[in-house]
């Protein structure tokens, strides 16, 4: 089969045109690669605006709850007696005390027996929830130490922790 | 005629050719800039936190019959000390640390974790830049994205000890 070229002829101002609409391309590509830098740089100052203001508001919610004096062990800024947080467990007078939907303590290292407290198992346990459940997806946890007397030691132990919140702690208090 | 058309053939393409680089460079150029905006060390409170908690941890290290915190642990690693039990403080230092961190910090394949430097060193005063090591726990590859904590340095001897962390991500 026998392939027919056709030769077309383009005017002067036919070329003027298409090289006038590359240019505008052109510009275009220009301003939106300008526009995305602009852009990426804003957004990306946003987002790390916030994610700083969202840590800082952790901290400073789980330092108001370690630093309140039903939780505070005396002594530490950043510890939880956990003694007192296993008494507040159920204390039907506590209820709407602390405006969170869920709290809880829970220890990190060392290693313990994976079970919620109770007063028969403390404290071969691992976690206390004082207020809600466990079920609740957007909680922010810090670390805190866990204190608490030991009988064992006849002292004062310490362990590594954490405190779990979920929801808007009332900051009256 | 023919010679015209080529010559607006070429032209076209140059200036297609043009644009397209121009594109390239830009593009380039902005991953650059966007690389170097973002901060290679940022403070980050949680590991701040982990520090100041992990200093209030008790050993199972006693001096004359009194449990040692991580920071008078620290002290008496840093002067070679032994626990009653016989065993090195720096020993159970570095196995409490290792423990601590290893809890809380999970290195592994899909965790978004890469890496992490744990340091504890000893100042001659605090304007010194002349660090003594007392430990370093090093776990995973700690490059690019990093953020850092550290504790408040603490009095020992005529000097300072500090502990400091970085997290790479």
């Amino acid at each position: 089969m026998k392939t027919k070229y056709y030769h077309v002829k383009y005017s002067k101002a036919q070329l003027k045109i298409q090289q006038m609409a590359f240019v505008l391309v052109a510009i275009v590509v220009f301003f939106s690669i300008v526009a995305l830098f602009y852009f990426a740089i804003n957004l990306s100052g946003i987002k790390s605006n916030y994610e700083s203001l969202e840590e800082q508001k952790t901290s400073e919610m789980v330092r108001k709850l370690s630093g309140l004096p039903e939780l505070r062990w005396e002594g530490c800024s950043s510890c939880v007696d956990l003694d007192k947080a296993l008494l507040l467990k159920n204390r039907t007078s506590y209820k709407g005390f602390w405006g969170l939907e869920y709290l809880s303590v829970e220890v990190v290292y060392p290693k313990v027996e994976s079970r919620e407290c109770d007063k028969g198992v403390y404290p071969n346990c691992n976690k206390i929830t004082i207020v809600g459940n466990n079920n609740l997806a957007r909680t922010t946890s810090n670390y805190v130490a866990l204190c608490r007397w030991d009988q064992e030691i006849q002292g004062n132990r310490c362990v590594l922790g954490k405190i779990n919140a979920a929801g808007e702690f009332n900051s009256t208090r | 005629m023919r010679k015209m058309n080529k010559n607006g053939q070429e032209e076209m393409v140059g200036f297609v050719l043009i644009v397209v680089i121009v594109a390239i460079v830009l593009v380039i150029l902005l991953g650059i800039v966007l690389r170097q905006d973002k901060p290679i060390q940022t403070e980050n409170q949680d590991i701040n936190n982990f520090i100041k908690s992990s200093m209030e941890y008790t050993s199972s290290c006693a001096l004359n019959g009194q449990y040692l915190k991580m920071r008078p642990l620290l002290g008496a690693c840093y002067k070679s000390g032994n626990c009653d039990s016989g065993e090195k403080a720096c020993n159970v230092l570095n196995a409490s640390f290792i423990g601590m961190l290893e809890s809380s910090f999970i290195v592994k394949e899909g965790s978004n974790i890469r890496g992490y430097i744990f340091k504890a060193v000893y100042y001659e005063n605090i304007s010194s830049s002349q660090e003594k090591k007392i430990i370093e726990i090093t776990k995973g590859n700690c490059t690019g994205k990093t953020q850092i904590g550290s504790d408040e340095p603490f009095a020992q001897d005529n000097g300072i000890i500090t502990a400091k962390m970085s997290v790479c991500y």
